[in-house]
C-alpha cells in the first residue's frame, strides 16, 4: 500500500511537472533518493542486531517511509535483521570462534564464502556471525564489532566492493580511521572499500579487527566530540600536483567529466553561494562554453 | 556512488585541495576557496584519502572530481588546453547518451524478438517442420 502510495505521489508531481528537467531532478532527489535521518534512526532502533521485531512494527516503520529510499532501506534493513527469515535458510556450515560465539554460513555456497567462512579467524573477538552467501554477493553481520555491523560484498570478475554500516560509534577515533569511512552521523557510520577476490577474506578480517567493540568506548569525550565531528584532514605532505587535477579533467569515456554534469554542478554552486549570501566575482565557478 | 550535496561535495573538495602541491593552490581564486570552505562548514561528511594512490583511483565523488576539473580549467589551464577540455567533456557527454540509447531503446527490443524469430524459422526449416503453420496461429 505504501508503494502504491509513492508511485502515485511520483506519477502526480511528473504530470505536473510537464517533465521539465530542473523539475524531474527534484522530484528524483525527493521522492527516490531522499533519506530522512530521523527514519535511519528509527529503523536502527527497532530492527538492527536482531532486535525483536514483529510485522506491526514493520509495518509502522513502512508507514514512516516517504521515498523509494526509505521504503527499501526499511524492508531491507527488516530482511537482513530478521533472525525468522535467517533461520529459514539453508546452513552450510557452523563453527564456533575461541569465546565460543557461533560463525554461521548459509545461503547458495561459492567458493569466495567458503574461504571466508574457513578462514574467519576464531581468535578474533566477535559476537556471533552470519555469513549469508549469494551468486555475486554476500552479506554479513558481526555483533559486538560496532554493536552489531553490516557489510554487503558485491563480487564482480576482477573486483569485490565492501558497504558497512556500523551502528554503534564505540569509539569516534577508532571509527574515524577504518579504511573507506565515508560518514559518520549520530545514526551510525558508512563506508566503503574495494579490493580483489584474491585479498579479500584478509582485507575483511583486517577490517573488522579494527571496528572497535564496547569495551574500546571512551564514553564522555566522544561525547563532545560528536558534536563538532572533527574532520580527518592528512594534513601533512601533499601527494598530489597538478598534473592529477589535468588528468582528470581530461580524462575520457565512461569515467570522464561530461558537459551537462559539469554544467549542473556549476549551477548549483551559484545557488549555493547566492545562499549563502555572499556577493563574489561571476567568473568563479563558471566556464566559458566554447 | 552515492548522490552529495553541495556541502558535502565542497568538503570533499577541500579536503583533496589540502593535499595538492600548494604551487598548485596558490593559482586559485581566496574568494573561491572562501566560498569552498564556507560551504564545507556545514558538511559532517568524513574524508578519507589514500595516500599511496593516484587522484584518479581515489574513492571520491564524482561531483568533487567535476569540481576539481572545473578549478583546473578556470585558473590553471591554457588557451589551447581549455579547447581540448571543452571537447572531450562533450564527446564524453556524446558517448553517455549512445549508452543510454543503446541500453533503453524500446526498437532494440523488438530488434532482439525478430532475430530470435527468424533463429526459430531457419532452425524449423532445416529439421523440416512446418514453422508457417506454428506462427500463423
Amino acid at each position: 500500500m505504501q508503494l502504491k502510495h509513492i508511485l502515485h505521489g511520483i506519477r502526480e508531481a511528473l504530470l505536473i511537472s510537464h517533465y521539465e528537467s530542473g523539475k524531474i531532478q527534484r522530484i528524483y532527489d525527493k521522492e527516490f533518493c531522499s533519506m530522512n535521518e530521523k527514519l535511519i534512526e528509527t529503523v536502527k532502533d527497532q530492527c538492527v542486531g536482531y532486535t525483536f521485531m514483529d510485522t506491526q512494527t514493520l509495518q509502522g516503520l513502512i508507514n514512516k517511509s516517504k521515498s523509494i529510499n526509505e521504503l527499501l532501506h526499511t524492508m531491507h534493513s527488516y530482511i537482513v535483521n530478521n533472525k525468522e527469515i535467517m533461520q529459514s535458510m539453508p546452513i552450510l556450515a557452523k563453527k564456533e570462534n575461541a569465546i565460543k560465539e557461533p560463525i554461521v554460513l548459509y545461503g547458495e555456497q561459492t567458493k569466495i564464502s567458503k574461504k571466508i567462512f574457513d578462514e574467519f579467524p576464531l581468535e578474533l573477538d566477535c559476537g556471533a556471525t552470519d555469513i549469508i552467501s549469494m551468486h555475486e554477493k554476500i552479506l554479513m553481520m558481526i555483533r559486538d564489532r560496532g554493536h552489531a555491523m553490516t557489510m554487503d560484498i558485491d563480487i564482480t570478475q576482477d573486483k569485490s566492493f565492501v558497504k558497512y554500516f556500523i551502528p554503534k560509534l564505540c569509539n569516534l577515533s577508532m571509527i574515524q580511521k577504518l579504511q573507506g569511512i565515508n560518514k559518520i552521523t549520530k545514526a551510525g557510520a558508512t563506508g566503503r572499500f574495494e579490493t580483489t577476490e584474491e585479498e579479500l577474506p584478509q582485507n575483511l578480517f583486517n577490517f573488522i579487527e579494527m571496528v572497535p567493540t564496547d569495551f574500546d568506548a571512551v564514553w564522555e569525550n566522544d561525547e563532545k566530540r560528536m558534536n563538532h565531528l572533527p574532520n580527518i584532514t592528512h594534513k601533512q605532505d601533499y601527494i598530489f600536483e597538478e598534473e592529477d587535477a589535468k588528468e582528470i579533467s581530461m580524462e575520457t569515456g565512461k569515467n570522464g567529466r561530461r558537459i551537462t554534469k559539469i554544467k549542473q554542478l556549476q549551477q548549483k554552486i551559484k545557488e549555493a553561494i547566492e545562499n549563502s549570501k555572499e556577493i563574489g566575482e561571476n567568473n568563479d565557478g563558471e566556464t566559458r562554453d566554447e | 556512488m552515492e548522490k552529495l550535496e553541495m556541502n558535502d561535495i565542497a568538503k570533499e573538495t577541500i579536503e583533496i585541495l589540502n593535499l595538492f602541491n600548494p604551487s598548485f593552490t596558490a593559482k586559485i581564486s581566496t574568494k573561491f576557496l572562501k566560498y569552498l570552505n564556507k560551504l564545507a562548514e556545514n558538511s559532517t561528511k568524513t574524508v578519507s584519502i589514500a595516500k599511496n594512490k593516484k587522484l584518479k583511483e581515489q574513492y571520491i565523488s564524482d561531483e568533487s572530481k567535476d569540481l576539481i576539473s572545473i578549478i583546473y580549467y578556470n585558473y590553471i589551464a591554457t588557451d589551447e588546453e581549455k579547447r581540448k577540455i571543452i571537447k572531450i567533456w562533450k564527446n564524453n557527454d556524446i558517448l553517455y547518451e549512445k549508452k543510454i540509447m543503446e541500453k533503453y531503446n524500446p526498437n532494440n527490443i523488438f530488434e532482439t524478438r525478430k532475430v530470435q524469430e527468424e533463429k526459430g524459422v531457419s532452425r524449423q526449416k532445416s529439421s523440416g517442420s512446418n514453422t508457417k503453420e506454428k506462427y500463423d496461429r
